[in-house]
């Protein structure tokens, strides 16, 4: 069945592939548009610099006028990820255009990796580590960063 | 009968006045005024002759003009309230109408006034106070021009896919820099070479730009599908914005009717309605389910006590205070102490009862007992305190022979029972005038049911007489009072219940009973089997006309007595009910000296009056050592002419508390000679007050005693 939604996540995929953004990968389930699998790699000169990190993205039928909801599969040690590994980004939620696509998305959240925001944290934790202790908040990052080769 | 200009209608608000004015001159070619001719009508009622007044008048709610009838004014100063209705097509009148104003005064389009109005939640004189400073700023905010630091968002530039937002903001930023544009929330087609909308992303050629000033362009499905979904699921009225990234020019009206289906277009203007009522402090929706009218009502919400009670009637005939919602009115309590009373009563009616007649309090921590057992000798599980449920005594001094409980005179076990009598008199003043409130509340509810006997009465008289429909309305119009009068009685008791116990809180009792006699007695009159005698029928239908006269008059004397004496702080109530002290009147001092009537004077000083009356021996002679000396002098003179009056009268159950009253009287007057006299005794009865409601508190936590064997 073609809906408006499910054309622009094919039409989003068709973008994703012919022009892809550096770092970030993503592709639909096979048996589902709706549901995506994607892959962030850790931004060089970050401490999450060669982490590979795994999305999941569900979309409905309001998209693209609402955000999908993402999360992170992987372990993730960030001020703005929750443990549950959902995250915390403005154009996640109040400032989406339906003008993103998963490009955007994707490429947003890897620009998030780079620059949190200890302001709004969703880790206390991290947060505090990254505004007090950089050395102990980077070998936090590395660990998870390890991790992510394992899994 | 004088209709009030209300002193809102002056310069500033000048926009919502005319709206307002217009919108009920359009509709108010009959003004009900049945309460001010009936008035003038019973003023006279001992020189009234039977046939009198069977004019349109009386009548006129029962007619088809009853649908026009948009304006009630009261006469009296105390009372009146201006009120219009607002059906729907004149809610959206008046919105057009504020919006055109607001374009003319502002220089600006009608569709630019309706989105800064939005923003600004209709408040029309901010928004003009604020855009005369900054025009520049103010259509940034509400998102009519594109201000400079709106352009260069981060996230935006963040985005990868942002190869048509980055020349978007390009266009955008140059556009911010023209002066005020008039076109900028205009939504138009344009036609782009190669245009691919950036929502859905497709290039079809048959695909129709639309776009803002920002030149950030999308086909007409998809603005369709994003503005049904901003409005059907999110239900916005305001700030519907450009989709493009954190793009903050706002979608006028016009431009949104052009690309919505027309049920949506609908659903859009219910809820800028809705928007429209809900924002403005002098509009309120008709509670009455299924009605769509609103009231517009020049009352301060968060009024004080001075302020007359509101009580609105809508065209669907729901009546209803405007202020605090309060469905049929509640005249002659105020709002905020019928907040109160209905919280206790919701909190504590049942239980309470239920609490007086089946426990009593441990005598140490006040915890509610209940004995489950046959021993007399009760130790409280919360404070293991032992005691006689006889004599409420302490056990120990009990000994063994406690059969008899021949400790009826000692000291402590007096006190107890004191303790416990206060605490009962409490709960039994409340239940007191619960019990009245309710059953008045109830009688009224059966005496609806009135209705349909009289209906059938009327026929019945009809054939029996020679009588005529319009006259044999008169037994209607009786019942019509007679419900009236019920529902003004149900919230006298509730006001009653804060009063202090003076001499005006007498002569409010005495105005209430009053009423209270007179709609018994129409209320039995009305139940009376009629006779088919001619003669027995003209004799009923005087006295049922002279009674609900009566009863209608005394209504409006206690109604108005009340008003008058909220206005001039006469009452004083036992606990904050969110009176102003500054509206309570002067001590006696002044008024004893500016006015003649000394019941007046004596009864705003009820503090001195009671203390000496209720005080033990030693008191009033430390009251009147520690006293400052600008207490009145005829304070000591009032006392022991009142005294008699008083003690007797209050049963014995006031006393404990008035005695423990006093104690604290003396103690304030001692630390804080400044003070007003008056007042201190003000503040003792706030601290009664709140360890009744503690120990009211305490009896939920339910504490049952095993007696021990």
């Amino acid at each position: 069945m073609s809906t408006p939604s499910r054309r622009r996540l094919m039409k989003d995929f068709k973008r994703l592939q012919s022009d892809p953004p550096g770092g970030i990968s993503g592709a639909p389930c096979s048996d589902n548009i709706m549901l995506w699998n994607a892959v962030i790699f850790g931004p060089a000169d970050t401490p999450f610099e060669d982490g590979t990190f795994k999305l999941l993205l569900q979309f409905d039928e309001t998209y693209p006028n609402k955000p999908p909801t993402v999360k992170f599969v992987s372990k993730m040690f960030h001020p703005n990820v929750y443990a549950n590994g959902e995250l915390c980004l403005d154009i996640l939620q109040n400032r989406w255009s339906p003008t993103y696509d998963v490009g955007a998305i994707l490429t947003s959240i890897q620009s998030l990796l780079h620059d949190p925001n200890p302001n709004s944290p969703a880790n206390a934790e991290a947060a505090n580590l990254y505004r007090e202790n950089r050395k102990e908040y980077t070998r936090r990052v590395r660990e998870i960063v390890e991790f992510s080769w394992e899994s | 009968m004088s209709l009030m200009l209300m002193p809102v209608f002056t310069e500033p608000k000048l926009c919502f006045a005319e709206t307002v004015e217009t919108v009920s001159s359009g509709s108010s070619t009959d003004a009900e005024t049945l309460s001010d001719t009936e008035l003038s009508d019973f003023e006279d009622y001992d020189s009234l002759d039977e046939c009198t007044d069977f004019d349109e008048d009386d009548y006129s709610k029962e007619g088809p003009s009853m649908a026009l009838a948009s304006e009630k004014t009261c006469t009296e100063d105390y009372r009146s309230v201006d009120f219009s209705v607002l059906q729907p097509e004149e809610i959206l009148e008046a919105q057009t109408i504020s919006q055109k104003h607001t374009a003319e005064i502002l220089g600006i389009s009608s569709g630019e006034a309706g989105v800064l109005l939005k923003h600004f939640k209709w408040n029309v004189e901010r928004l003009v106070d604020e855009f005369m400073v900054n025009p520049q700023q103010i259509l940034c905010k509400a998102g009519l021009a594109v201000d400079d630091e709106n352009t260069a968002s981060p996230v935006a530039s963040s985005s990868s896919s942002s190869s048509s937002s980055s020349s978007s903001s390009s266009i955008a930023s140059s556009s911010s820099a023209q002066s005020i544009s008039s076109t900028s929330t205009a939504l138009r087609e344009q036609c782009v070479e190669g245009f691919v909308c950036s929502i859905c992303f497709d290039d079809e050629a048959s695909e129709r730009a639309f776009g803002l000033s920002c030149g950030h362009l999308y086909c007409k499905d998809c603005y369709e599908y994003y503005l049904t979904e901003k409005i059907v699921d999110s239900g916005k009225t305001s700030g519907i914005r450009c989709p493009g990234p954190q793009c903050p020019l706002t979608i006028d009206d016009d431009s949104l009717k052009s690309i919505v289906p027309r049920a949506v277009w609908d659903k859009y203007q219910r809820l800028c309605m809705s928007a429209f009522v809900n924002d403005q402090r002098h509009l309120s929706w008709c509670p009455a389910p299924n009605c769509e009218n609103a009231i517009s009502c020049l009352q301060e919400r968060n009024a004080t006590f001075v302020d007359p009670i509101p009580t609105v009637t809508c065209q669907c005939s729901q009546e209803f205070c405007f202020r605090c919602g309060e469905l049929e009115g509640h005249e002659p309590a105020p709002c905020t102490l019928v907040k109160k009373w209905n919280t206790k009563r919701v909190k504590d009616s049942d239980t309470s009862i239920w609490l007086a007649s089946n426990t009593k309090e441990c005598a140490e921590c006040k915890s509610t007992i209940e004995k489950d057992g046959g021993c007399n000798h009760m130790t409280c599980k919360q404070c293991e305190y032992e005691f006689c449920w006889v004599c409420m005594g302490p056990w120990d001094e009990h000994g063994s022979n406690w059969y008899s409980c021949n400790r009826y005179d000692e000291e402590e076990s007096k006190e107890a029972r004191n303790e416990h009598a206060k605490s009962r008199a409490t709960l039994e003043r409340y239940i007191h005038y619960l019990n009245r409130f309710n059953n008045h509340e109830q009688s009224a509810k059966l005496e609806v049911g009135l209705y349909k006997k009289i209906d059938k009465k009327m026929e019945h008289m009809q054939l029996m007489s020679k009588l005529t429909w319009i006259e044999v309305q008169f037994l209607k119009d009786a019942v019509n009072t007679l419900l009236e009068g019920r529902k003004t009685l149900v919230w006298t008791y509730a006001f009653a219940f804060y009063l202090v116990r003076n001499n005006t809180s007498e002569i409010f009792e005495d105005n209430q009973s009053d009423l209270e006699v007179a709609v018994e007695a129409l209320s039995g009159l009305l139940e009376q089997p009629i006779t088919s005698e001619w003669s027995e029928i003209a004799c009923l239908r005087q006295s049922v006309q002279d009674k609900a006269r009566y009863v209608e008059s005394r209504r409006q004397v206690v109604l108005e007595d009340t008003a008058m004496g909220l206005m001039e702080g006469r009452w004083k109530f036992r606990e904050d009910v969110g009176q102003d002290p500054s509206e309570i009147s002067e001590p006696e001092a002044e008024e004893a000296t500016s006015s003649e009537s000394s019941a007046e004077a004596s009864s705003s000083t009820e503090a001195p009056v009671d203390a000496p009356a209720d005080a033990p021996a030693d008191a009033p002679v430390d009251a009147a050592v520690d006293a400052p000396a600008d207490v009145p002098v005829d304070a000591p003179v009032d006392a022991p002419a009142d005294a008699p009056v008083d003690a007797p009268a209050d049963a014995p159950a006031e006393e404990p508390e008035a005695v423990v009253a006093e104690a604290v009287v003396v103690e304030t007057t001692v630390e804080t000679a400044v003070e007003v006299p008056v007042e201190a005794p003000l503040e003792t009865e706030a601290e009664e007050e709140e360890q009744e409601a503690l120990t009211v508190a305490a009896m939920f936590e339910e504490t049952v005693v095993e007696p021990v064997y």
